[in-house]
């Protein structure tokens, strides 16, 4: 390159970006790779997973995924990509150019400062840079939040980068930006942020060189209005306010509370899996009695019901399975988990108890925690396992590499495997069950290092105990104590979750500083609350449940039929499917039977989550091979079973049915329809719904077809299927 | 309407996607370019043999391998001069021409049949905490195609993991046809449960929707809305003359049925090729038994080879003859190969190293043989194929993009084909 166009490419770079001009002689700069190199290929998208950054690189060059490895990084572009004896030949320089051909396409402009970065480094000898130049710590965004108010409205973020050495830089121009919601911000390639026209809050993820920061923004295109203020003035109850407060950022006004109705099938189907029958419907919507709301709240609290709900859940959530765990295990875990919730064991008991269970796997339900298959689970199945359940966090993916967006190493997640690697199997694989004792050297090899990995806190100390020592009490000790960081927020995330329909975090098991919270305020004021309440899951549950936010109506208003995600109005939730089957049973009044299962009376008490039902498959039971929430998807043969199942048809039809008893007791139309209502939807028909079918009842061939005909509408219909 | 990356969000996406896609009238140029792009659209018939079968009792004979690997079989002629195949094959090999043997396939050990069955049924590395999806999930989303017909069908039953939407969500499941073999045989939940009328079905349809009318104008929750598709979709198959024959095997020949076999494979790959015909564009039929640990020689003999030799072979024979088969891929595989050595219960052991998967029709050049193992069918030797490159291949024939991006619920980007090339030598 000729004199007078280096001194043009100087001159830009000067004009462009005030730092890179402090030091106008770029050879003489003290280069850093990782922080002035590295990012350009982040930026450049070099090395995403989809391309150079993937497991196996791309066209035989591998890059560590977004610059995590920037030594291993260096020694590779040295050794394949750059050229020094003729720096403009570099392939670092004409690949992304497609001065020669390149998969990947252009990735810079030969004229952009990007590239002439690239080159002056080159020249300069491609050095790493000075080991003993000021580490980068980490990056901060500005400006803080703030809410955006109208389509089209936008902010420039900055980023500065903060060295060990106390200085500033700011590297805006080498960010990587995204949004994880880009209805509400877009962000574009060089930090403008810009409101969409969604309402909400979104996190825009920012990386630069290895470090990434995740600062949220907001917007609306709502106004200001008394319909926002007047609720969160008068917000007494501290979930309230936090709720109330967020909705007034954004002019999102909180719908009116449910009615009684509703709020008595909710709580029993929340709190229960259960209907309400027609008998408790009645009662309770004639009861004068103050605070009958949260009487009835602490009554459902009570009932068996409650914990046989509980254990489908927790089961769910440990991945209870006939295959894994044989019919003997199942049992065992059922039974474990119901006396659990029955005793309303506190929530700090209950997992120090599955983390330091000892077998055998059919008499102690506890230690199926451990197993699979009829051995013990490897400790990498364990520490995956215990991750997502305890800690809230989704670490699978550090087993291969570095989490990409998330500070949890490999090192990380061996040390945590290391913790479980002593529990080995013990006693005979003849009776498919098994036991398990301590090992207490047994090791798990880290891949990285090759050496045994040091067992660790989760993202804290060596666990450092007597030689033969079992370490899973110290470590469940460690878990469960009131200022860990992962479990109370985890365990009033899941329970949140179960009675708002959403996670604060969300999905439940997947922390992460890039997935925050809605609330970050919320989710610690609920984790103090267990956590300065022993645990106690009832007492969350009951404070969550005199709150506006739970008992709102989910009728939406003007403002907030949008709103999926900050409780503006209550969340409709999808019957799980053994809830759902179990309803069918009691509106009909037949009860299912489970062949070779006689403690379950109910499908949510069924410990065989392969049974042969198709009913339960058809409705998305847990297949509980993954640890996810259950989906609601609406699926052709859901619609198709329902349409044309014989067993449906059987229940409706049957004459031993609720309905065909009430015809044949003779009660009237009038009088069918109501004890119909109040048993499936658990309320009393409007006028005119009544009045449309009271006609058409009047105008059948075969009354009792009709009826059940009506029967099978109200059973197939929204307002039945979910939870309101 | 903000387009949130969780669970919500993607469904309220498929949502728009499939609510906008109506089942009403098009317009002139549409029905034209739909006409087009009916001719270019190949169907898939995936047929999976669960288990693992043996390459050198099937398609990659070894005649000159000393006996305890060579096994009990011996090749035959096929109508292809200079390539044989096991003498139990006799119909396949009448349709050799038309059929392209892929012998140097090569997979990973992953230590299970679960896992490689996941692996070769969507041609990605299985992980443990998700599910990908199936070729045939793949394709229907990228085609989004519309009609009475499910896109997408399973035959018999399906085995291990892998064969469904997985992350894509079970939209994309195949709908389950059950087994056509069975006396009586009825597609479940297809036909009224005795006692219920078609009248009856619509007047239950007609209250179902004013009681969802009524509660729609109480809550505009997009999650209930989305129950209009599947559920529309479901109703215009219970009330189509056309779904319900096409699912009737009453309605073919009994000299037909008796060619393709009264087996369940048999009557699995006939059943595959009335759906095809009828506008179902991808097909998965499932045939168990081929893990022949012990006994490998005699499961081969009596249970294994003749009904799916007999099937496959009037497969291809029918399709032909209807003009099906250039526009319908049929793929005949399984997870693994076996082990070249016979072990001691006469059985052949998993063998992912070099096993063999048989294409034909839609675009695949029939009548030659791709790869090569050694001598005694344990290494490739010659033009290595993997399971992405099967993958790409097999997304070639089909016309989707091999740069497809799918993305799960929280917003991970799923490439459909990890590196892997085409076959192009295998493609017209």
């Amino acid at each position: 390159m000729h004199a007078l166009s280096w001194q043009l490419l100087l001159a830009t770079i000067a004009a462009v970006c005030p730092a890179w001009a402090q030091s106008a002689d770029t050879t003489a700069r003290r280069w850093s790779f990782p922080t002035h190199i590295a990012p350009i290929l982040t930026f450049g998208g070099c090395n995403q997973s989809a391309c150079h950054g993937s497991p196996v690189g791309k066209n035989g060059f591998k890059l560590s995924l977004y610059a995590s490895d920037p030594e291993s990084d260096h020694k590779v572009l040295v050794s394949k990509r750059v050229n020094l004896a003729a720096p403009d030949e570099s392939l670092l320089l004409k690949k992304p150019t497609m001065q020669v051909p390149h998969g990947g396409g252009p990735r810079f402009k030969k004229d952009s400062q990007n590239f002439a970065t690239l080159q002056a480094w080159i020249r300069a000898g491609a050095p790493y840079g000075d080991k003993d130049a000021p580490a980068l710590i980490r990056i901060e965004v500005s400006p803080g939040y703030r809410v955006l108010s109208a389509k089209g409205e936008a902010i420039q973020l900055k980023v500065d980068a903060i060295f060990s050495d106390g200085k500033r830089e700011d590297v805006t121009g080498l960010s990587v930006f995204s949004s994880n919601d880009d209805g509400v911000i877009k962000v574009s390639a060089s930090g403008r942020a810009t409101a969409e026209g969604g309402t909400g809050d979104a996190a825009v993820l920012v990386r630069y060189a290895g470090k990434f920061a995740a600062p949220v923004y907001g917007a609306t295109m709502l106004k200001r209005s008394t319909n926002t203020i007047a609720p969160a003035a008068a917000a007494t109850h501290p979930i309230d306010r936090e709720v109330y407060g967020k909705l007034n950022q954004f002019h999102i006004a909180p719908s009116e509370l449910s009615t009684d109705e509703e709020f008595h099938r909710r709580a029993y189907l929340d709190l229960t899996g259960t209907l309400p029958s027609a008998a408790d419907v009645r009662q309770f919507l004639a009861s004068n009695a103050p605070g009958k709301r949260m009487l009835l709240v602490d009554q459902l609290l009570e009932k068996p019901e409650y914990a046989d709900l509980q254990t489908l859940v927790w089961a769910d959530r440990l991945r209870s399975d006939v295959r894994f765990h044989r019919v003997g295990g199942v049992r065992s875990y059922y039974r474990w988990l119901k006396e659990e919730f029955l005793v309303n064991r506190p929530l700090d008991g209950f997992a120090r108890a599955l983390l330091s269970a000892t077998g055998p796997s059919f008499t102690n339900g506890a230690a199926n925690y451990w197993g699979n298959y009829d051995k013990i689970s490897t400790p990498i199945e364990t520490a995956i396992q215990t991750g997502q359940v305890f800690l809230g966090v989704r670490i699978s993916c550090a087993q291969c590499h570095n989490h990409p967006f998330e500070k949890w190493t490999q090192n990380d997640f061996y040390s945590l495997a290391a913790v479980f690697s002593q529990v080995v199997e013990f006693g005979t694989k003849q009776t498919q069950e098994f036991d398990l004792r301590i090992e207490p050297t047994r090791a798990v090899i880290n891949p990285a290092t090759k050496r045994a990995a040091e067992p660790r806190y989760f993202g804290g100390d060596v666990i450092d105990l007597a030689p033969g020592e079992d370490r899973r009490p110290a470590f469940a000790k460690w878990l469960t104590a009131p200022e860990n960081p992962f479990f109370a927020r985890a365990m009033a995330n899941q329970i949140w979750r179960h009675m708002m329909g959403r996670g604060l975090v969300q999905p439940v098991d997947d922390f992460r500083e890039t997935n925050p919270p809605t609330h970050p305020a919320l989710l610690d004021l609920l984790a103090r609350e267990l956590a300065s309440h022993k645990f106690d899951q009832k007492h969350l549950i009951r404070f969550i449940a005199a709150s506006r936010a739970y008992q709102h109506s989910t009728r939406s208003n003007q403002t907030n039929a949008l709103d999926f995600k900050y409780y503006s109005r209550a969340y409709p939730k999808r019957m799980m499917a053994e809830v759902y089957m179990d309803a069918i049973a009691q509106v009909t009044n037949l009860e299912n039977k489970f062949a070779n299962w006689s403690e379950a009376r109910r499908a949510v008490q069924l410990p065989d989550n392969r049974y042969n039902a198709y009913f339960l498959d058809v409705f998305e039971r847990s297949n509980r091979l993954v640890i996810c929430d259950r989906e609601e998807n609406v699926t052709v043969s859901q619609a198709l079973h329902f349409v044309n199942s014989p067993d449906v048809q059987a229940k409706l039809a049957s004459p031993d049915s609720r309905l065909a008893r009430w015809i044949a007791a003779g009660k009237s139309d009038a009088e069918i329809l109501d004890e119909l209502f109040l048993a499936t939807l658990s309320r009393h028909p409007a006028a005119q719904e009544k009045d449309r079918l009271l006609t058409r009842i009047s105008q059948a061939k075969d009354r009792k077809e009709l009826l059940e005909d009506v029967l099978w509408a109200i059973l197939n219909s929204r307002e039945f299927i979910f939870n309101h | 309407m903000s387009l949130h990356t969780d669970c919500d969000g993607r469904r309220r996406r498929d949502f728009l996607k499939l609510g906008m896609c109506g089942l009403g009238a098009m317009s002139l140029p549409e029905l034209v370019r739909a006409q087009q792009q009916k001719k270019k659209d190949t169907s898939l018939i995936f047929v999976w043999l669960a288990g693992g079968p043996p390459q050198m009792d099937t398609y990659d004979m070894k005649p000159g391998a000393p006996a305890e690997i060579r096994g009990e079989f011996k090749p035959i002629s096929t109508n292809v001069s200079g390539i044989q195949v096991c003498e139990l094959m006799p119909k396949t090999a009448t349709a050799m021409d038309k059929i392209c043997v892929l012998r140097s396939v090569t997979s990973v050990d992953l230590g299970s049949h679960e896992r490689s069955s996941r692996y070769l049924q969507t041609g990605v590395l299985p992980v443990p905490n998700m599910d990908f999806a199936s070729f045939g999930s793949v394709f229907v989303k990228e085609k989004q195609f519309k009609g009475d017909m499910p896109p997408f069908v399973g035959v018999l039953k399906p085995v291990e993991r892998g064969w469904g939407g997985g992350f894509l969500g079970p939209n994309y499941d195949p709908f389950l046809a059950g087994d056509p073999n069975e006396k009586n045989y009825r597609v479940r939940d297809l036909l009224p449960p005795m006692g219920v009328s078609l009248d009856r079905i619509g007047r239950r349809r007609q209250i179902l929707q004013e009681f969802n009318a009524a509660w729609r104008a109480v809550d505009t929750e997009a999650k209930l809305n989305s129950y209009d598709p599947a559920v529309e979709q479901a109703y215009n198959m219970v009330f189509s003359e056309k779904v319900l024959k096409a699912f009737d095997m009453d309605q073919e020949p009994g000299k037909l049925r008796d060619a393709y076999g009264r087996t369940q494979i048999g009557q699995g790959l006939l059943m595959a090729r009335r759906l095809v015909e009828s506008g179902v564009k991808a097909v998965s039929v499932w045939m168990g038994g081929w893990d022949t640990h012990a006994k490998n020689f005699e499961s081969l003999k009596t249970k294994l080879l003749p009904p799916l030799d007999q099937g496959f072979g009037m497969l291809i024979e029918d399709l032909a003859q209807r003009g099906l088969l250039d526009s319908t891929l049929v793929v005949q595989i399984g997870e693994f190969g076996r082990t070249p050595h016979v072990n001691k219960d006469a059985g052949r052991d998993h063998w992912p190293k070099a096993f063999s998967v048989a294409l034909a029709g839609g675009g695949i050049k029939g009548g030659q043989l791709i790869g090569a193992t050694d001598k005694h069918a344990a290494e490739v030797t010659e033009r290595p194929i993997t399971v992405e490159d099967l993958s790409a291949t097999v997304f070639t024939s089909l016309g989707v993009d091999l740069h497809r991006v799918n993305h799960t619920p929280e917003g991970r980007p799923i490439a459909i084909v990890n590196g892997g090339k085409p076959v192009t030598e295998a493609l017209v």
